[in-house]
């Protein structure tokens, strides 16, 4: 059930539960609990509660007893409800609300697991009242008010705190009509039209009558009503302390040490080792499958992995089937939106493994930033190397600093090279390079949001200060946001594109003040946005960001002008590591790769306006000086990372960037929460916020698929690096580099792709990044439904040219084959006919050669013969070997999407057309492969990923 | 059938297409038939273009055209003394000298490096500051043009091009009182790049989720051009708001010659018919191949009613359509002009640094945009496109960088000096070709920048000046009356009577959307379309009427 539905919905459930009382069946409850034990509260389903104990003074609020045990956010992934006997509602719990014991309560939670719910440590028994004349049990009793409405029935949510279950025949009713000292029983008391005879139980689906001998039990809430009489009489319910424990199923074993009380279990079996034992167990594996569900899938209950595949049942799309764990199809799913791009290897492994054990092993992958020494390189050290090895003869170290003195434009390219490299993850050599795909990915999704360009001089010719740069995206792309801001805030190159860099103090003698422009947009671009937002994305119009959706129109903004003045104070005083003079702005000096340092001298102080040193942001009012660099910096990221903005903010643009343009609020606001807190009390935790993304039912749910607003338009850059993986490419070896001399080899050369894609890492044209997130693309759908696809806005009409006609120069002139089988030449001897000026990547159409070839005249050795013979069927094996092309090339570029339509007419050309026959049947082998390829790739059915 | 106002015709619209109709036309065809009955392009006899030229980033105008009166809180005095080491010096650079007969700007001899009047041994920040052209003995206006845009100061004395002053962009008039008292009418997220450009494309300050208003104009000129592919707008500033209608999309160009699809081009070969023929077919188009072996029918060719997959599928087919269009009319009317540039380079050619006189050379890429825009505007006004009828077009072009929060002094100039040729470059080439007085052209920007100075540059605000040009200078009637100021000057001193507070942040006295109506009149949209395409039009009535609003002599009447 989706949370947004399902809060708007509860009190109309609620109602809907209460009217459906009177159906009933056997009653089954369980007795295990003690001050110390716990609840065990079950994944979208709505529990009636009670406290078995009387929690702590102090530690009494919802957010001590229950708050922490639940994860998440209340009302986002849980919610607790009371109900009024005065209003004969619901009303929801506040976090500081005191819990009463012998009060029941609604519970609910939605974070898709199975939460434990405890009393706080040290809560004790309530106390009982002391034997008397209405208490004739030796040992107290537990007495309990009940409300009343005058000549009418009151229903009413009660619950027994005491460390042990009873039947129902026990309980007592004190009152004035009730002769017997020791109180009426419950029969009595109906018939003196007191309190009605039967309680009532919720079991998760139906309302369950609970009467006679049947059993009440700790954590266990209750309807009660009572009757007409009872306004006048205020009768009191009592429970002699002796009705506790027993042994209400009669197995022998005593309720408290049985795992399930309930029913009789002598042998205690219990498969998972829970609380619960298998008599009791709706999940006898603990695979969160329930049993009767395994059952009607032919898994096994009792076994966790049926299949024995390593992948759990719940895990496992294909549970009984040991060689699958998942689809191809969800395999390429996954791929598309966590990688630069499916291949053959990658799918394979994910059918075996599934899509979760995926996830997490890329999550769990090394990096180069976990040691400083071993041959997984970071982007800055690789282009360097590239850089040293290009250029051996420029004197890069003309001082200490790398490229102070040359200022060479190229290590933007080498810059690029390196992207390339990581993005592609290929590398004949460098296998490390590109191995963590998926920090790879969200690299590049942080990179546009916390924007920098090459375009904004002297990062032009400074490109080390591009790659230093994208590394600090990359180390902290499964770490925290905070860390990730801070060091943004302190890099040269985000220093030099929004100028805080040698940014000064007010000056009053020559009329200057602080640059504002990095105070502006870290507030708008890269942390909170413009306007109050809730948890689940939309506007908070309301000022509570957890109560959603908001009426009315006019949007609450985060800032006001005032606020950037004064973020622009502390936005001062930070220049280049060794720049020769305070805020001097060269591409000769300063030291582009070591965070920006901090002079004391030129932060702003107040002192020269009168000013008290203050500043106030957002409300909250800090020194100018604080923090342990005396700079400010810290304190006023710390606003911006607390704000409740930034985590719909920032968890948004990462579903958008991977998973889908048009996420639901609700899948928003599950990842926000994760991001506001990862279970573990931390806020920013990237690692936790990509794997809700990437683990969300919406992500990964079967049914997205064909939901017309789900999926997004593919980047064109990141289509482009599908193709090359789906094709294995390799750098060009041995091409002349910029002095016209050296032999360039390993390096993936290409340069400037924005000319074809309108896009490139860390080249956009301006910082609100390549497109608008709320572009709507001219199309009566997405118009009339109001859905965006941002990456359509630089889709233009040429550039789908341009991308089409740079797909077909591809596929053309640099496949290996082409080269070393059709020009006859070695691939060294092509390359050095090749330059700097020319792009130096290398597909292989290899495989797709011998997969054709083997349909076709059932070897690979190159002759293509049987093009065009006759099976003896009567079909053309040129036929049946394109047949077994399209399939390959279904699987691989577009997960086995492609429809019978589009193969139908892409038989039709690949037998057909004019241009793909050929007198060389190696040739035309080719030529049907290019062509395939070709125009599955410049299909809609490619570029839209769902 | 009776004229409705621009909304009621559209929920009109709505009306019929909700209806159900009996008979074999889809939604779709209903929807196309009534759409064209209802909002039908005005029957044009001429052709008109507007060029919208866009400065990203917040072009520091006040550093562009320079207030050169004595009057207080207007005038230069308190400009230099606010704008300190920024301010321009009021030293005039002597455009008389440049115009006089023999040594004017259209033969080509501006002069080169060091004899450009606003020449400083290279350096931009010096030839920045160095001085401006005064337009007061020429024009009687009190404003001079900076140093380096000796050619828009041509413009304007030769009646070519008119000055809007403190334009920017507004909901309502409003007063620095109002804004103390927060009770001001003020656009949404002032000072904001993304939202301030959003917000002059859309033509509503208080509406930035709406369509822009060029697209409005495409959407209710069905069938303007003979129903042409090319549609009304065009694109060479990338794809944004102000041309996106609801129902129609901007063909977005990038400058110089079109390109073709690679071994797709119309009318080549067998073979390439049958790739066109194959990509149509799998962007959803039942065809057959003009001369090779391949056809499409419903068996065969894609179909899906995925919306993504439906929406890429309609532009790949647009794309390889326009492009046909394109690079057949194109390719059949090469241009050459005989007129020059000011350094005698020929007429669309970047200047050099050495001719520029500065150190660094310029990027040229909104020259190059203007040269593209010449020559479309040249196959549009020829019908080169064979529609038999094409009367309208609208341009966007841009120039990027004026973010100038830092090293202003060094990046501005050279911005100016590009704005200056290219606006040079584009008039000459229009006024050749005959068409000068079929195209106007105006500026906008995000927001002008504080009059105050942060040391290195200047900080996001609000109004500023803006140049409309076009005409052939003889102001006859119905086209451009240049020569002229509009609007306001503004009080610029910190805090004063026209501060948003105490910054300089410049509330502006004119509101851009006043500006394109005026523009838009003469385009042709009537006054039942104008509150549709500028919706707050209506709040800077003076009189009884819309026009009102507009600014008065714009255009010779």
């Amino acid at each position: 059930m989706k949370i947004h539905t399902h809060l708007i919905s509860i009190i109309g459930f609620l109602v809907v539960l209460i009217s459906s009382f009177y159906s009933s069946s056997a009653l089954a409850i369980p007795d295990p609990a003690i001050c110390g034990t716990s609840y065990t509260l079950p994944h979208n389903t709505w529990r009636q509660i009670t406290l078995p104990c009387k929690a702590p003074d102090g530690e009494s609020t919802l957010a001590d007893i229950l708050g922490d045990d639940l994860p998440g956010t209340q009302g986002v992934h849980w919610a607790v409800y009371r109900y009024n006997t005065t209003t004969e509602s619901y009303d929801s719990v506040n976090l500081t609300d005191t819990l009463n014991p012998k009060e029941g309560y609604w519970v609910a939670q939605v974070t898709g697991v199975t939460v434990l719910l405890d009393m706080p440590d040290n809560s004790q028994p309530v106390p009982l009242i002391t034997p008397s004349t209405y208490c004739s049990d030796a040992g107290g009793c537990v007495e309990h008010s009940l409300a009343e409405n005058a000549n009418a029935v009151q229903w009413q949510m009660i619950g027994f705190p005491f460390p042990g279950s009873f039947p129902l025949s026990k309980l007592r009713i004190v009152a004035s009509s009730c002769t017997n000292p020791e109180g009426c029983t419950l029969q009595e008391s109906a018939a003196n039209n007191l309190l009605h005879d039967t309680f009532w139980s919720y079991n998760g689906a139906d309302y369950l009558a609970v009467t006679g001998n049947q059993r009440i039990s700790p954590w266990y809430g209750y309807w009660a009503a009572t009757l007409a009489n009872a306004s006048t009489e205020k009768p009191m319910l009592q429970v002699p302390s002796s009705s506790f424990g027993g042994d209400g199923d009669a197995d022998t074993i005593e309720d408290g040490v049985d795992n399930c009380p309930t029913i009789a279990n002598v042998d205690q079996t219990n498969t998972d080792t829970d609380a619960l034992g298998n008599a009791c167990d709706a999940d006898d594996d603990n695979d969160t499958l329930s049993d009767v569900d395994e059952i009607n899938a032919g898994t096994d209950p009792l076994k966790a992995d049926t299949d024995d595949d390593n992948v759990a049942d719940n895990l496992d799309q294909f549970p009984k089937d040991s060689t699958r764990a998942a689809s191809e199809e969800s395999a390429h799913r996954v791929l598309t939106q966590a990688s630069y791009g499916a291949t053959l290897d990658e799918i394979k492994r994910i059918v075996r493994i599934g899509t979760d054990a995926w996830i997490e092993s890329e999550l769990a992958k090394p990096s180069a930033y976990d040691s400083s020494s071993d041959t997984h390189l970071t982007h800055l050290e690789r282009t360097l190397q590239i850089a040293i090895a290009a250029e051996p003869n420029t004197n890069w170290y003309g001082t200490a600093i790398f490229n102070q003195s040359t200022a060479d434009s190229s290590v933007d390219e080498y810059q690029m090279a390196t992207w390339w490299e990581n993005a592609i993850g290929l590398h004949p050599t460098n296998q490390a390079h590109g191995s963590d795909q998926l920090r790879q990915r969200i690299a590049y999704a942080l990179s546009q949001i916390l924007v920098v360009s090459n375009g904004e001089s002297p990062l032009n010719s400074r490109g080390e200060a591009l790659s230093a740069y994208y590394d600090i995206l990359a180390k902290h792309a499964f770490g925290n946001f905070r860390d990730l801001l801070g060091e943004v805030a302190r890099s040269p190159a985000m220093g030099i594109y929004l100028s805080h860099q040698g940014n000064r103090k007010a000056n009053p003698a020559t009329g200057t003040r602080p640059d504002e422009n990095f105070a502006r947009e870290i507030m708008q671009l890269f942390t909170i946005g413009l306007y109050q937002l809730n948890v689940d994305g939309s506007a908070n119009r309301d000022g509570n960001p957890m109560s959603y959706p908001d009426t009315g129109t006019a949007l609450v903004p985060t800032y006001s002008q005032e606020d950037i003045e004064e973020m622009s104070k502390v936005m001062t005083g930070w220049d280049l590591v060794a720049n020769n003079r305070y805020g001097r702005r060269s591409n000769r000096t300063g030291d582009y790769t070591q965070p920006m340092e901090f002079t004391p001298s030129e932060h702003e102080d107040e002192v020269a306006a009168g000013g008290d040193g203050l500043v106030t942001i957002l409300g909250q009012t800090f020194a100018l000086n604080s923090g342990t660099d005396q700079s400010g910096m810290d304190a006023a990221l710390d606003i911006l990372f607390n704000h409740p903005n930034l985590g719909p903010f920032i968890s948004r643009h990462l579903i958008m960037r991977l998973v889908t343009s048009n996420p639901s609020s609700a899948y928003i606001a599950r990842v926000a929460s994760v991001f506001n807190n990862n279970g573990q009390g931390i806020r920013g935790d990237l690692k936790s916020t990509v794997r809700a993304i990437l683990k969300d039912p919406e992500a990964r749910g079967d049914s997205y698929k064909t939901t017309p607003g789900f999926g997004k338009t593919k980047e064109p850059i990141l289509a482009w690096t599908q193709l090359l993986r789906a094709f294995n490419a390799v750098p060009l070896d041995g091409w002349t580099g910029q002095d016209r001399a050296t032999p360039v080899s390993g390096v993936y050369w290409y340069k400037n792709p924005q000319r074809q894609f309108a896009q490139a890492p860390l080249r956009a044209n301006h910082v609100f990044n390549f497109y608008s997130p709320d572009f709507i693309p001219s199309d009566s759908y997405f118009v009339s439904n109001k859905l965006v696809s941002p990456e359509v806005q630089i889709q233009t009409e040429q550039i789908l040219l341009e991308f089409n006609n740079r797909v077909y120069s591809q596929l053309l002139n640099y496949e290996k084959n082409r080269i070393t089988v059709e020009r006859g030449q070695t691939l060294s001897e092509y390359a050095s006919t090749r330059s700097y000026w020319n792009d130096q990547i290398i597909i292989d159409f290899t495989p797709q050669l011998e997969l054709f070839e083997q349909v076709l005249d059932g070897d690979t050795n190159g002759d293509f013969v049987n093009m065009e013979k006759t099976d003896t069927d009567g079909v053309r094996f040129r036929s049946k070997a394109i047949d077994a092309l399209i399939t390959h090339l279904d699987l691989l570029l577009l997960g086995n999407t492609m429809t019978p339509e589009f193969r139908s007419g892409l038989h039709h050309y690949l037998t057909d057309a004019a241009g793909i026959r050929h007198s060389n049947d190696f040739k035309e082998a080719r030529n049907i492969i290019r062509e395939a390829v070709r125009f599955i790739v410049t299909s809609s059915s490619y570029m839209i990923q769902k | 059938m009776t004229r409705f106002t621009g909304q009621k015709r559209r929920d009109f619209i709505k009306s019929l297409v909700g209806a159900s109709v009996a008979g074999s036309l889809g939604t779709l065809g209903q929807l196309a038939l009534i759409r064209e009955a209802v909002a039908a392009s005005p029957a044009f006899s001429d052709y008109k273009a507007l060029v919208c030229l866009f400065m990203h980033g917040g072009n520091d105008t006040f550093n562009m055209i320079i207030p050169t009166g004595g009057a207080a809180n207007t005038g230069y005095t308190d400009y230099a003394s606010i704008r300190g080491n920024l301010a321009i010096s009021n030293t005039d650079l002597g455009l008389g000298t440049l115009s006089s007969t023999n040594t004017d700007l259209d033969n080509g001899i501006l002069g080169t490096g060091s004899n450009n009047p606003y020449y400083v041994n290279g350096s931009l920040e010096s030839a920045y500051l160095k001085g401006l052209y005064n337009l007061s003995s020429s024009k009687g206006i009190d404003l001079g043009i900076n140093g380096v845009m000796p050619e828009l100061a041509q413009l304007i004395t030769r009646n070519k091009a008119s000055v809007i002053a403190n334009v920017g962009n507004l909901v309502a008039p409003v007063t620095r009182a109002e804004i103390l008292n927060k009770t001001a009418n003020l656009p949404l997220f002032l000072f904001a790049h993304n939202h301030q450009q959003r917000a002059l494309k859309t033509g509503q300050g208080n509406n930035l989720s709406t369509t822009g208003w060029a697209g409005r104009i495409a959407d209710n000129w069905i069938g303007v051009n003979n129903n042409s592919t090319l549609g009304l707008n065009i694109a060479y500033a990338g794809n944004d708001r102000l041309l996106e209608g609801e129902t129609t999309t901007p063909l977005v160009l990038s400058p110089g010659n079109p390109p073709g699809f690679s071994q797709m081009k119309i009318n080549t070969s067998a073979s390439n018919d049958d790739r066109r023929a194959l990509f149509k077919a799998l962007a959803g188009k039942q065809n057959t191949s003009v001369s090779g072996n391949v056809t499409f029918d419903s068996r065969n060719t894609f179909s899906t009613t995925d919306p993504f997959r439906s929406m890429y599928a309609s532009k790949l087919d647009k794309s390889i359509t326009s492009f046909d269009l394109l690079t057949t009319a194109w390719d059949a009317n090469p241009i050459s002009y005989t007129a020059t540039g000011s350094y005698g380079e020929a007429l669309f050619d970047i200047p050099t640094a050495g001719d520029l006189g500065f150190n660094t050379k310029i990027n040229g890429g909104l020259i190059k945009q203007f040269e593209s825009v010449a020559k479309m505007i040249d196959l549009g006004a020829r019908d080169a496109f064979s529609t038999g009828s094409y009367n309208r077009q609208i341009f966007t072009v841009s120039i990027n960088g004026f973010d100038t929060h830092a090293a202003q002094a060094g990046k501005h100039p050279l911005l100016l000096r590009e704005l200056s040729l290219a606006l040079w470059k584009f008039q000459t080439a229009l006024e050749e070709l005959g068409h000068a007085n079929k195209v106007t052209t105006f500026t906008m920007s995000d927001f002008g920048r504080t009059v105050s100075n942060n040391g290195d540059g200047t900080d996001h605000a609000w109004g500023a000046h803006h140049i409309v040009l076009g005409g052939d200078g003889a102001r006859t009637t119905g086209n451009l009356n240049g020569g002229q100021l509009h609007g306001t000057l503004p009080d610029i001193t910190l805090g004063g009577n026209d501060d948003y507070s105490s910054k300089g942040r410049i509330i502006p006295t004119t509101s851009q959307d006043q500006v394109n109506a005026s523009i838009c009149d003469w385009f042709g949209v009537d006054s039942a379309l104008m509150p549709l395409i500028f919706p707050n039009l209506v709040n800077f009535q003076s009189g009884a009427d819309l026009q009102s609003a507009y600014l008065n002599n714009l255009f010779s009447s």
